[in-house]
C-alpha cells in the first residue's frame, strides 16, 4: 500500500484532464456544478465497490472471460446502490436518478479495473479506486463551475454575476463542454511543460 | 474442452451470484421503495389542490388524451376538485405532470418526473414557470414557453391546455360533481 496509488489520480492520471476517459458523462453532465458532483459521488461510489470486488476475485477469472465478468460485477453493484437509495434515501435517489444508470457505461470503471485492480491487492485498488474517482469529481466540479459562471452566471446555483449579466447560451449546450474542455486541457498541459525542465 | 468448461463455470458462478444478491437487495428495498413512491404523491396531490384533504382514484374515459391519471379531492366527503396526472411528450422522455383544478380554475401544477436537458429543459420545474399557471382560470390558453426551452416548455404548455379541454367536455358531459 502507498499513498501514491491515491494521489497519481487526482493529477497525473487525472482520468479527465490525463488519461481523457469518461468523456460521454464529462461533456454530458458539466453544464452545473453541482450536477458533476452528484455524478462524481456516483462515480466513487460505484469505483470503488467494482475495484475491491474485482481485486478480491483476481486470481480465480480466467482473462478470456474477464470482460463479462467485469460488467456482470459493474451492473450488479450500480444496480443495488440504486435500490438501496431510493429505498432510503429518495430524496437524494430523485437527483441522482438519471446519473445512476449512465455509470455503468462509464469506461473508467472498466478501465481502472483492467489497468489496476486485476493485478493489485485490494488496498491498492481502492486507493487507485478513490483516487480516481475524486480526480473525476474534482474535473467535472471545475469544468461544471466555469460552463455554469459563464452560461447562467451562478456557481453552485449562488448568484455570482447578477441578473444584468446576459447568459450565454452556447455554454449550457454540449458544445461550450468541447470548448472549455479543450481549452482548460491545453492550459493544464501549457502548466505541466513549464514544470519539466525543472524536474 | 477442460478451459471452455472453467469459463462456463466462472460465468454461470457470477451470474448466479449477481442474481441472488440482485433479488436478495430487491424484495428487501422494494416495499420501502413503493412506500416512498405513495408517500410522495400523496403530497404531491395535496400540493397542487392544497383544499383538498384526502384523495381517491376516480376513472374518467381518457382515450386519446396524454392524462393517465385522475384523482378526486375530497374534504368532508365533499369533492372540493380534481387532479389529473398527464405522460406528455417533452424533449428527451416522457413528462409526466401533475394538474390540480377545483373545476373553475388550475389550482396549481407539479412536474413529477422529467428527463429533460439539465439547465435548460430542466427549468420546467421552476417556480417562476410553473407560477403562470396558478389560479388561472380554465379557459386561459395563453402561456409563456421558456426561451432556450420551447420543446419542453411547450409540451407542458400542451398538457395543461389539453387538460382543460378535457375539463370542459367533462363539464359539458355534466360528469364533474
Amino acid at each position: 500500500m502507498s499513498f501514491k496509488d491515491f494521489i497519481t489520480g487526482l493529477w497525473e492520471q487525472n482520468p479527465i484532464f490525463r488519461i481523457i476517459l469518461g468523456m460521454c458523462p464529462t461533456l454530458a453532465v458539466t453544464n452545473m456544478a453541482i450536477n458533476g458532483l452528484f455524478m462524481g459521488t456516483a462515480v466513487i461510489f460505484v469505483l470503488i465497490s467494482s475495484c475491491i470486488i474485482v481485486s478480491l476475485i483476481r486470481n480465480l477469472v480466467p482473462s478470456k472471460i474477464r470482460i463479462p465478468v467485469y460488467v456482470i460485477i459493474i451492473a450488479t453493484v450500480t444496480t443495488i446502490a440504486d435500490y438501496i437509495l431510493a429505498a432510503y434515501y429518495p430524496s437524494i435517489h430523485k437527483v441522482l436518478g438519471i446519473y445512476l444508470p449512465l455509470v455503468i457505461v462509464n469506461c473508467i470503471i472498466l478501465g481502472r479495473i483492467e489497468a489496476f485492480a486485476k493485478t493489485h491487492s485490494v488496498g491498492r485498488s481502492f486507493l487507485d479506486a478513490f483516487g480516481i474517482g475524486l480526480g473525476f469529481t474534482w474535473g467535472l466540479i471545475l469544468l461544471g463551475s466555469i460552463r455554469e459562471l459563464i452560461g447562467f452566471g451562478t456557481i453552485f446555483g449562488l448568484t455570482v454575476l447578477g441578473s444584468w449579466y446576459p447568459q450565454v447560451l452556447i455554454m449550457k449546450l454540449p458544445t461550450g463542454a468541447f470548448i472549455t474542455l479543450g481549452l482548460l486541457i491545453a492550459s493544464l498541459n501549457l502548466i505541466k511543460k513549464r514544470k519539466l525542465p525543472t524536474e | 474442452m477442460n478451459e471452455t468448461l472453467h469459463m462456463l463455470l466462472v460465468l454461470f458462478v457470477a451470474s448466479v451470484l449477481s442474481a441472488a444478491a440482485l433479488t436478495i437487495v430487491y424484495e428487501k428495498t422494494q416495499p420501502l421503495i413503493e412506500k416512498n413512491n405513495g408517500n410522495s404523491l400523496d403530497l404531491e396531490l395535496h400540493e397542487v389542490l392544497p383544499n383538498a384533504e384526502q384523495f381517491e382514484e376516480i376513472s374518467f374515459n381518457v382515450s386519446g388524451t396524454n392524462i393517465v391519471q385522475t384523482y378526486k379531492g375530497l374534504s368532508n366527503n365533499r369533492i372540493v376538485g380534481y387532479v389529473f396526472l398527464s405522460r406528455t411528450p417533452g424533449f428527451s422522455d416522457y413528462i409526466k405532470i401533475l394538474i390540480g383544478t377545483n373545476k373553475q380554475q388550475i389550482t396549481d401544477v407539479k412536474i413529477i418526473e422529467n428527463a429533460e436537458t439539465p439547465g435548460l429543459g430542466s427549468r420546467i420545474t421552476e417556480d417562476s414557470f410553473l407560477s403562470q399557471f396558478r389560479n388561472k382560470d380554465i379557459n386561459t390558453h395563453e402561456f409563456d414557453a421558456i426561451a432556450g426551452a420551447t420543446i419542453s416548455s411547450s409540451a407542458v404548455i400542451n398538457a395543461i391546455t389539453e387538460t382543460e379541454s378535457f375539463i370542459n367536455k367533462l363539464h359539458e358531459q355534466g360528469k364533474l360533481q
